[in-house]
């Protein structure tokens, strides 16, 4: 409930209420027909006032931070948190796999496993990807093509930065993020940083190709990503 | 100010600019004014989803739009020239 509308929307029934009284004692037919529509008026902001529930921004802010903590532990513990591989898997299995070395994408499988002595941890991209399959993904390779996908994305629906760049040289693809938000710099400066799951993913899926994670650069409000199409 | 704020404000501003509008064009029916201002809120929270995401709206529109009938209903009957009222 927000009692600011609440209070307003009484005012405005009670305004036209009294107005529309005087215009049906008056014979006033125009006055009656904007007392009316003021008093529907009235009766939406007092609606809206009544039945107003604060956005869940700060529930998925408060569940980002348990999970994100969570997630960390299970990095540091598995030894990925600091370098590694992050590499997608298409196929059957559509898969973002962190692990130590490049593994072979038929050993792994969703969730956490062991190759070679070694842990990984693998993760859907449906999961990374909200609309998932992408319209117009699949076998796109030409780095226009890539940036206004990742414009779509990025920008549009996720809201993350100002302006993106892609560019694509031989198979490596730099993706450049300007202006981004100050609630993303604090992510990307995490351990656990959603954006470089997100933008790796996000590449795979739309240019149907394997890709693994090579450096990324965060200066000032820009961020700098390289990721290798193999 | 909060994202609804705004929707609502920009939301009490085109209702209140398409009530001008008709007072302008010296519209002295109670029912259109009511009718557009019914249509207006229904295009505008069609258009801007803030409002219908953070609110629970069902049992108004559910008011509104019977409202909305009904006056098309009896501006039918009218031109079909049978008197209701």
């Amino acid at each position: 409930m927000d009692y600011r509308y609440v209070i307003i929307g009484l005012n405005i029934l009670a305004i036209s209420t009294g107005f529309v009284i005087i215009s049906i004692l008056q014979n006033l037919e125009v006055l009656l027909g904007i007392s009316f529509s003021v008093m529907i008026l009235g009766v939406i902001i007092l609606s809206i006032g009544l039945t107003y529930v604060e956005p869940l921004d700060k529930l998925y802010r408060a569940s980002y931070r348990i999970i994100s903590l969570l997630f960390t532990k299970i990095l540091e513990d598995s030894d990925l948190l600091y370098g590694g591989v992050v590499k997608t898997c298409l196929g059957d299995k559509n898969l973002l796999v962190l692990s130590h070395r490049r593994v072979s994408c038929n050993d792994v499988y969703p969730g956490i496993g062991v190759v070679g002595g070694k842990v990984f941890i693998a993760i859907p991209l449906s999961m990374l990807t909200s609309s998932y399959p992408l319209e117009g993904s699949g076998n796109v390779i030409d780095e226009y093509s890539l940036e206004s996908i990742f414009r779509e994305k990025i920008i549009h629906e996720y809201n993350i930065c100002k302006d993106i760049r892609v560019e694509k040289t031989g198979d490596e693809v730099k993706i450049t993020y300007y202006g981004l938000r100050k609630e993303v710099i604090d992510l990307v400066k995490k351990p656990v940083n959603p954006l470089k799951y997100i933008s790796i993913a996000l590449l795979s899926v739309v240019s149907n190709r394997e890709a693994v994670f090579k450096e990324e650069e965060l200066v000032e409000d820009n961020y700098v990503q390289a990721i290798e199409l193999v | 100010m909060k994202p609804i704020d705004l929707s609502i404000l920009l939301f009490s501003t085109i209702y209140i600019v398409s009530m001008i509008i008709l007072v302008l064009l010296g519209e002295n029916r109670p029912d259109v004014y009511m009718s557009i201002g019914i249509l207006v809120y229904f295009i505008y929270i069609s258009l801007d989803t803030r409002i219908r995401e953070n609110t629970n709206m069902k049992y108004v529109n559910i008011l509104l739009f019977t409202v909305f009938m009904v006056i098309v209903a009896y501006r039918v009957l009218t031109i079909l020239g049978i008197r209701v009222i």
